[in-house]
């Protein structure tokens, strides 16, 4: 329990961030995307209901925040959580290569899952364009940054490395 | 049967999960889909409970940005403050460049109204010397004998008069100015038309001696040239009594004339290389 609280601290610590200290950097810049490693964290270490809880959570939250579709972040993030437990059970996944790249790969499919519901959901026409301007460049400085969000999250001791939460 | 029922769950957890978890957040955009405005308790109270340290957070931020934008535009200040003073040295140096030659057209001007006063052929001389001992008072110019310029021509600026040629040669030539002690001219004061012979002192100052006692001489009086000699045209300015020495007794006075050209100011001057018999108007 009090494992989970200190995980939804750092969800809400790496919201604040997220809409604050990185919204604060110019726009031609790309941002990590702090709540999507911190999702592929939950799915790498905790347990699958309270990292989906948590995930589910943290899409909600930024949904909050978000002014696009309702939901469409929860839906995200969730599934990002889900593929990230399937990734771990296949792959040995402690490497910090192994982990950007995992990201960054995630990254761009929740861009995808994205401009999917996008299309479905909205009249927006032609967002094919946005792929390559934001997601890819968004999605390899995610990579490039998760391992070591990562490493520092459990360097922190929030989470002792491999103990999933009960 | 209740632990075939838990096995089989632990097996498809994950995607009873998945299943439940993701339904779950597309029924939310289903149901928000048509009402984008709407705001549910539960994201009001997000939005609250956030808010604050969002607010923190963002305050803390922008001190942090002004602090750090505040010591790049130091450090840029710095360089544009480097910039801007060579711009300034180079501005400066240009101005300093039009103004000497907004000087000179000046000062040519000057010597093309006076070249058309004085009855004569006038030649346009530049000064490129100026004689380095102490004794003597001789300025070098810039042309000689090929350029129709020979001993004892009178050479004179808009202000009176310089001096005369020395030497010649045939590309340059010396010029005795008349503050010089080998240098005597035969002058009249302007106002009271006496005659006296003006001679350099050695200094930047001329004197003037055997001026008859009886003439009326006072400070501030024009001394001009006379004509005499035909070395001079006559009516030149030489310079503007400063002294008078008058005895009680003797036959001519004497005075301090100070010479109205600047001497250490010249640059250009003219030789008169032909005179004609006339008085300057």
């Amino acid at each position: 329990m009090k494992k989970n609280l200190s995980l939804m601290g750092l969800i809400f610590l790496s919201l604040v961030v997220q809409t604050t200290v990185l919204a604060e950097l110019p726009h031609q810049l790309a941002k990590p995307d702090l709540l999507l490693i911190l999702i592929v964290y939950f799915g790498l270490y905790s347990s699958p209901l309270a990292g989906a809880m948590l995930a589910f959570l943290s899409g909600y939250m930024m949904d909050i925040f978000s002014g696009s579709i309702f939901g469409i972040h929860t839906f995200s993030k969730t599934a990002i959580f889900f593929l990230t437990i399937l990734i771990k059970d296949r792959f040995y996944v402690e490497t910090h290569l192994f982990q950007a790249g995992t990201i960054f790969s995630l990254s761009i499919i929740e861009g995808f899952i994205i401009i999917s519901i996008l299309g479905l959901v909205s009249p927006i026409e032609n967002l094919l364009p946005s792929f390559f301007m934001f997601i890819i460049p968004k999605s390899l400085i995610t990579g490039l940054v998760g391992p070591f969000f990562i490493a520092l999250i459990r360097y922190v001791s929030l989470l002792p490395q491999g103990e999933p939460i009960k | 049967m209740v632990e075939k029922e838990l096995s089989i769950f632990k097996r498809y957890r994950i995607p009873f999960f998945a299943v439940i978890f993701l339904t779950t957040a597309l029924l939310s955009i289903s149901s928000r889909i048509n009402n984008v405005e709407r705001l549910a308790f539960i994201d009001w109270l997000f939005l609250e409970i956030t808010f604050p340290f969002q607010k923190a957070v963002t305050y803390s931020t922008e001190a942090l940005s002004d602090l750090f934008d505040s010591y790049v535009l130091l450090v840029n200040l710095k360089r544009e403050n480097v910039a801007l003073k060579r711009t300034v040295a180079k501005l400066r140096e240009e101005n300093n460049f039009l103004r000497e030659k907004a000087i000179a057209s000046e000062r040519l001007r000057n010597l093309l109204r006076f070249s058309k006063k004085i009855p004569g052929t006038m030649l346009p001389v530049q000064i490129i010397g100026i004689d380095p001992s102490s004794w003597f008072r001789t300025i070098v110019i810039d042309k000689g004998t090929k350029h129709g310029v020979n001993r004892g021509m009178a050479v004179v600026s808009p202000e009176g008069i310089v001096g005369h040629v020395l030497q010649a040669s045939p590309h340059c030539a010396k010029v005795l100015l008349i503050t010089d002690f080998n240098s005597s001219i035969d002058a009249i004061i302007q106002r009271g038309r006496a005659r006296g012979l003006v001679e350099g002192n050695g200094e930047n100052l001329c004197r003037l001696k055997f001026a008859p006692r009886m003439h009326d001489i006072q400070l501030g009086d024009r001394v001009v040239t006379s004509g005499l000699g035909g070395r001079y045209p006559k009516g030149l300015v030489i310079g503007k009594i400063s002294k008078i020495k008058k005895k009680s007794y003797g036959l001519f006075q004497q005075a301090e004339i100070i010479p109205s050209v600047n001497f250490a100011k010249l640059e250009e001057v003219f030789v008169i290389t032909e005179t004609h018999p006339m008085d300057i108007p």
